[in-house]
């Protein structure tokens, strides 16, 4: 690479539309003969002629539109990082009933299954149209069991989420 | 479960407070001069960079929308204009790059330039023909640095915050690139000048 001292007059010269009709005679024929300052002419001149047509060329929108625009997206964007701790929370809560679910039926398998046996002591009395009274009180307990357990479960998810937004919301 | 629909004003509002706070760095007045100011050399140089119009006004559009949600954006009365200039500047190269390296069809290189489609006048026609088929020959990097320097008149360090190189790499890079480009224009005034 060739640098040229007188490269940096010229090219303020060019910029500015003065060349070469302010330059002294000495820099016109500095840059006939030096080739790092011709080619910087050549080029310079061209983009600046390039620059006055393309500029003029252009047709902005309102910078109203872009605005407008700019408003939408930063107001989408802040909607996006409000909803993030809700997602987090929504995903926490669908964690934590799964875990419920999975923790029901762990300590329904320990304890023999017993809603099952109910389930089939139902279908047995409901088939044979007999009213008997201990399979009623044991479908009675079961159910109320499983009802707590959900209930309990959703309760349960409710609060964590609730407890999640509140707290990631703090942090933002 | 859509919690927003539980709590929508509240959320609206937050995002409006947050939203007015992310467009801080630039009040509309101001915006609307700076942008008076730079529209048309930026739209410019987007053009020239990518000899695409159409590109080059979805990318104008584009970054002046991500300049002023930007959080880190320089600020107009703080910064300058000259500061928020050439973050603009930034922010549209980067949308060049982003676009030259999606895959697509057709290369942007073999894309005609058709930057002066209906209206073009004499001296439109006179630019075009002499910088438009030899920038054509150039590599997007290239037509990007020579217009930053030729057209915009910016330093090495100016250009080299725009495109994200190194100083020491734009001065050699600019160097070669101005050298093919005036090779390229003399073999195109040579025949002409030749025939006469």
């Amino acid at each position: 690479m060739i640098s040229c001292p007188c490269e940096k007059e010229i090219r303020e010269l060019v910029e500015r539309g003065q060349w070469p009709q302010a330059s002294p005679p000495e820099l016109r024929n500095h840059a006939a003969n030096c080739r790092t300052c011709a080619d910087l002419v050549l080029v310079a001149g061209a983009f600046q002629r390039a620059r006055t047509v393309t500029v003029a060329a252009a047709k902005p929108p309102s910078p109203g539109a872009i605005w407008w625009r700019a408003q939408l997206r930063s107001r989408q964007q802040a909607f996006e990082r409000i909803q993030r701790p809700l997602i987090g929370a929504q995903v926490f809560s669908l964690a934590a009933v799964l875990l419920a679910i999975a923790g029901f039926i762990a300590f329904q398998a320990r304890h023999g299954l017993a809603w099952l046996d109910w389930a089939g002591k139902a279908s047995q009395s409901a088939a044979l149209h007999t009213g008997s009274l201990s399979s009623a009180n044991t479908s009675g307990s079961a159910s109320g069991l499983l009802f707590f357990v959900i209930v309990a479960a959703a309760t349960f998810a409710l609060v964590a989420g609730v407890a999640v937004y509140f707290a990631t919301e703090r942090n933002h | 479960m859509p919690w927003d629909f539980a709590l929508p004003n509240t959320l609206a509002s937050e995002a409006d407070a947050t939203a007015q706070h992310t467009a801080a760095h630039v009040d509309n007045s101001a915006f609307a001069g700076f942008y008076e100011r730079s529209a048309r050399p930026l739209w410019a140089y987007l053009v020239r960079a990518s000899c695409d119009a159409t590109l080059a006004d979805d990318l104008m559009q584009e970054s002046y929308v991500r300049f002023l949600c930007a959080q880190g954006a320089p600020s107009l009365a703080d910064d300058g204009e000259v500061a928020a200039r050439l973050y603009l500047f930034r922010i549209a190269t980067n949308l060049l790059h982003d676009h030259w390296r999606r895959p697509r069809a057709s290369s942007i290189e073999e894309l005609p330039e058709e930057v002066f489609s209906a209206d073009s006048g004499a001296e439109q026609i006179e630019a075009q023909a002499e910088l438009g088929p030899a920038l054509r020959n150039m590599k997007p990097r290239e037509r990007q640095l020579l217009w930053l320097a030729h057209a915009e008149g910016y330093s090495h360090r100016e250009i080299a915050q725009v495109t994200g190189l190194a100083t020491a790499s734009i001065r050699l890079l600019l160097f070669r690139a101005r050298r093919k480009l005036a090779r390229i224009l003399r073999q195109e005034i040579q025949p002409a000048g030749g025939s006469q």
